[in-house]
């Protein structure tokens, strides 16, 4: 197992350059940077010569392409050139705040996706089963900006409230934090709810139809057992390959929704930046984010091999 | 009990039956069509006996031994009259088709029992070997978990699994499929039932293998005084080990009698065409297999369901309902015919 | 004669017990007569202002009300209808196509073509898909070309793999031993046996990534990323109506509304695929 483990790292680790790489060519792929939006138009072009100096924008690419990677393995992602500030600070900041968003969606769906996919998948054809999979047919065709204006409009219409408009962390204070996240939470859970419980159904309705269940059922175990312990247990690998998936593509709407409740994420981070074409923070950025994903597919691969007895070697 | 055509053909002399089925029917509803997988089946199984239920795929044999043990969907199965009594181990008789699901789960696994074909999918993956034993002594007992695990060792000894405090923690790919099948009779027959019901528990498995769970089946029948249901398409076998046999054609019973009686001179034209399937020896090339196939389920089909494919059909055998008929001391068969072609 | 109306009304009996596919074609089969023929649906100019009405709610002249500029929300989204589903079609037939074809190449082939294509899959997956879409859209500019660009390599990874694999599983069979032992050219074999042995596949995915895409779209264009305004698209018209939320909601309310139904009609459709795929 340890030798499998070692070469997935090994190749997470070269797709992650690659992919640096592919970022970094392709900041530099368009004409017009960071400096003439700085200066603006009507610049001196000696000024904007000795800001690009200061940048080392003047050194061939592949020089500073190695120098930012010498840098971004020692953990020095370089300063922001808008605002001069530490990008690994800056996105560290940030990051903090998207995975606040990402987990909590992630629980949220989950509590609510997987006990409907069950219970669906166990009672194929009857009523529950119809409401659930409306549920998710209607959730996976909503998009998740439109609803997430929607709620806060609603709740603002109806409950007369709408969130406080600034950050703040769970750490300087857990109402406000709440306040500031459920109705993010809230509107990207729901897709995800219902891709989970449509994905859970599914697997359900797979296993039901298995050899073992009907062995389980012939040694007179209720109903119950039988769902909570064998059909569960058997589709528990399936569970966390799917919520992985799901993580990261909340990851992706987390960009939308910052946007639009104003938090200060990553996803937000990476859009500014991106605009102002601000290349460190593009590129920092963009590395944690890839860096992420491919952890949480790695991640997955070791627990999908702890959990199946199956593909337990030796 | 109720008396029923064939046991007075069939009866043994020790003992009263455990398991009696009166003509059993479960239909299947499809869309506007009904599916008549068993038409009428009646059967019975003594203490130590060994009943084979005979038949090609789609003639309805697995489908008696899961109706028995109420395995089937109960939206698209339903049971159009006919019993299923049990006489349990305090003595009582009881229809188990008329018994609600709570007290039938009560029955399963503790006083009739089931294994299947494949022990590999029918073990779960991802549990030990230990935990799917335990799991079903502790569903029907109010032993402790301590005590449940020496059970389960010394059932997995009774089978042929010697070492079987090692083998508890293993899990099913682990072992081979004879020992695997080994582990499901041990799981069947944790809480020492009444009757054991065997779906093709040898077809996937190696001949040499087959004839190891055959000869365990016969000896713990003998040893428990237990009755034993062997469902199979493999008619040879039957004559090797068991006592009676049914053979069912297209959901009904088309002949019925001593196994070995059955094999050495069967009546009705279908069992006869199964024994001319069955490889004699060197002289392999005389397989004659039975030209064309099952009829079409879902049609109603009025007489004679092998009339189709029957080298001696006349057109009585078509015209109306054909009752299964007691023909000599213990033997019945259902044809027309019969006497004429003997 | 009877035969034929006999196997329709039992289709159409099928169908009455599914809903959903119901909806899916109704939609869908409106859909498709909008971007045909919007002229059918409105007579409004969709880009035509007027100053008189502007962020009027909802009325008879204007069914779903007016923008802060005054034009006419219910012609802009007719309009838009093409644009949107029009883009979405075209990225990932784009992406089919070359996911399809360099696929089915690397399955059959192997070798260079194979890692070259694989690392390049790998690099796209290591993205999350929404934001591989802002990177490429912001950074190379917002246009057409590059979100019909963006889509079309978001979703290559799923093309390409379920080329490749259908071909190496296709390449094992042993039709392919018989023909190419009649002397066939392997590239012969490829294009006539294994590609439309694989199109299936191909084409069942092609129902599942389009709501996918549909809702990618739509966000990159409420970012701004998407479609430029003045050219209505449903993801755009959202985002200017985002600013007058209270005042007028119907501004972002109906945008929004055409691409759920847009996007269920497709999943709904989808699935009726697949279950009479499955039924077969």
């Amino acid at each position: 197992m340890l030798g499998m483990l070692t070469r997935r790292v090994a190749a997470s680790v070269v797709t992650a350059l690659l992919a640096s790489v592919v970022v970094f060519l392709l900041v530099r792929a368009v004409p017009g940077d960071v400096v003439q939006q700085m200066l603006g138009q009507t610049s001196d072009p000696a000024a904007e010569q000795a800001l690009r100096l200061f940048f080392g924008m003047d050194r061939p690419v592949h020089t500073q392409y190695f120098e930012w990677l010498g840098g971004a393995v020692r953990g020095d992602l370089g300063t922001a050139w808008v605002s001069g500030r530490d990008v690994l600070d800056l996105v560290g900041g940030a990051l903090f705040v998207t995975l606040e968003l990402t987990f909590l969606t992630l629980i949220l769906a989950t509590v609510v996706g997987v006990p409907l996919g069950l219970v669906a998948g166990i009672r194929e054809g009857k009523v529950i089963d119809s409401v659930v999979q409306s549920f998710s047919v209607i959730g996976l065709s909503t998009p998740i900006f439109w609803f997430g204006l929607l709620l806060l409009i609603g709740v603002s219409a109806v409950l007369g409230w709408s969130p406080p408009l600034s950050y703040e962390s769970p750490v300087q204070g857990l109402g406000a934090n709440l306040q500031v996240m459920v109705l993010p939470v809230l509107s990207l859970a729901l897709l995800q709810a219902a891709a989970y419980a449509q994905f859970v159904r599914q697997a359900v309705i797979s296993a039901v139809g298995e050899q073992y269940v009907v062995t389980a059922r012939a040694k007179g175990m209720p109903e119950r057992v039988v769902l909570f312990k064998h059909i569960l247990r058997n589709i528990l690998v399936q569970l966390i390959t799917f919520g992985g998936l799901l993580l990261i593509q909340i990851l992706g709407g987390a960009v939308v929704i910052e946007s639009i409740f104003g938090l200060p994420g990553l996803g937000r981070l990476l859009l500014t930046s991106i605009s102002a074409r601000d290349y460190p923070v593009v590129q920092g950025g963009l590395l944690v984010v890839v860096l992420m994903s491919l952890l949480v597919n790695l991640v997955i691969d070791v627990l999908y091999r702890v959990i199946d007895p199956r593909l337990k070697v030796g | 009990m109720l008396t029923d055509p064939s046991r007075a053909a069939t009866e043994r002399d020790d003992g009263p039956n455990l398991l009696e089925v009166q003509d059993l029917r479960t239909y299947f509803a499809t869309d506007e069509r009904v599916l008549r997988a068993v038409d009428g089946v009646s059967l019975s199984v003594a203490a130590g006996e060994i009943m084979a239920i005979v038949g090609e795929s789609g003639s309805g044999k697995t489908v008696t031994g899961m109706s028995i043990m109420r395995l089937l969907n109960p939206r698209t199965a339903r049971f159009e009259g006919g019993s299923v009594q049990l006489r349990t181990r305090q003595g009582k008789v009881v229809d188990l088709l008329s018994l609600p699901e709570k007290e039938m789960r009560r029955i399963r696994g503790s006083e009739v029992s089931m294994i299947f074909q494949d022990p590999l999918t029918s073990l779960n993956p991802v549990f030990s070997i230990g935990d799917q034993i335990i799991e079903g002594i502790l569903q029907h007992s109010e032993v402790s978990k301590a005590d449940a695990r020496l059970q389960a060792a010394d059932l997995l000894s009774q089978v042929g699994l010697g070492e079987g405090k090692r083998l508890l923690m293993q899990y099913p790919h682990q072992l081979s499929g004879g020992m695997r099948q080994r582990v499901m009779i041990a799981i069947a027959l944790s809480s020492n039932p009444q009757v054991l019901i065997a779906d093709e528990p040898t077809t996937a498995l190696d001949v040499t293998v087959q004839a190891q769970i055959v000869e365990l089946l016969k000896r713990l029948a003998r040893e428990r005084g237990m009755g034993v249901i062997f469902v199979t398409h493999d008619l040879a076998l039957v004559a090797k080990m068991a006592d009676k046999v049914c053979v069912m054609y297209a959901g009904e019973v088309v002949e019925q009698g001593v196994a070995m009686e059955v094999f050495l001179r069967p009546q009705h034209p279908y069992t006869v065409a199964l024994v001319g399937c069955i490889p004699h020896g060197p002289s392999e090339d005389r397989l004659t297999p039975i030209p064309g196939h099952a009829p079409d389920p879902l049609k109603g089909l009025v007489g004679c369901r092998f009339a189709e494919r029957c080298q001696h059909a006349l057109p009585k055998c078509v015209q109306g309902p054909i009752q299964l008929r007691a023909i000599e001391d213990r033997r019945a068969v259902r044809c027309v015919r019969v006497e004429e072609l003997s | 004669m009877s035969t034929t109306t006999s196997t329709m009304t039992r289709q159409l009996r099928r169908l009455s017990r599914q809903p959903g596919t119901v909806v899916g074609l109704v939609i869908s089969f409106i859909m498709l007569l909008i971007v045909a023929a919007p002229g059918l649906f409105t007579t409004v100019d969709p880009n035509e202002f007027d100053i008189m009405a502007v962020l009027s709610p909802p009325s008879r002249e204007h069914w779903f009300g007016t923008d802060d500029v005054g034009r006419d929300i219910y012609s802009r989204v007719i309009y838009g209808t093409r644009v949107t589903l029009g883009i979405v079609l075209g990225s990932i037939l784009l992406s089919a196509l070359l996911g399809g074809i360099l696929g089915l190449i690397s399955g059959f082939y192997g070798k260079a073509v194979d890692m070259v294509c694989g690392r390049a899959v790998d690099v796209v997956l290591s993205f999350p898909p929404f934001i591989l879409g802002v990177m490429i859209t912001g950074i190379l500019g917002p246009s057409t070309r590059n979100l019909v660009l963006a889509l079309a390599i978001i979703y290559f990874p799923t093309f390409f793999r379920i080329a490749r694999s259908g071909a190496m599983t296709e390449e094992t069979k042993v039709y392919v031993e018989a023909v190419r032992s009649m002397g066939y050219p392997r590239t012969r074999i490829l294009t006539r046996h294994v590609a439309r042995n694989v199109f299936p596949s191909l084409a069942a995915q092609f129902m599942v990534v389009f709501p996918l895409a549909l809702q990618i779209q739509a966000a990159l264009s409420f970012l701004g990323l998407g479609i430029q305004p003045p050219t209505p698209d449903w993801g755009n018209i959202l985002e200017s109506g985002k600013n007058f939320l209270l005042g007028a909601p119907w501004m972002s309310f109906f945008p929004g509304l055409a691409i759920l139904l847009a996007a269920l009609a497709t999943i709904l459709l989808g699935r009726a695929a697949q279950r009479a795929a499955d039924n077969q």
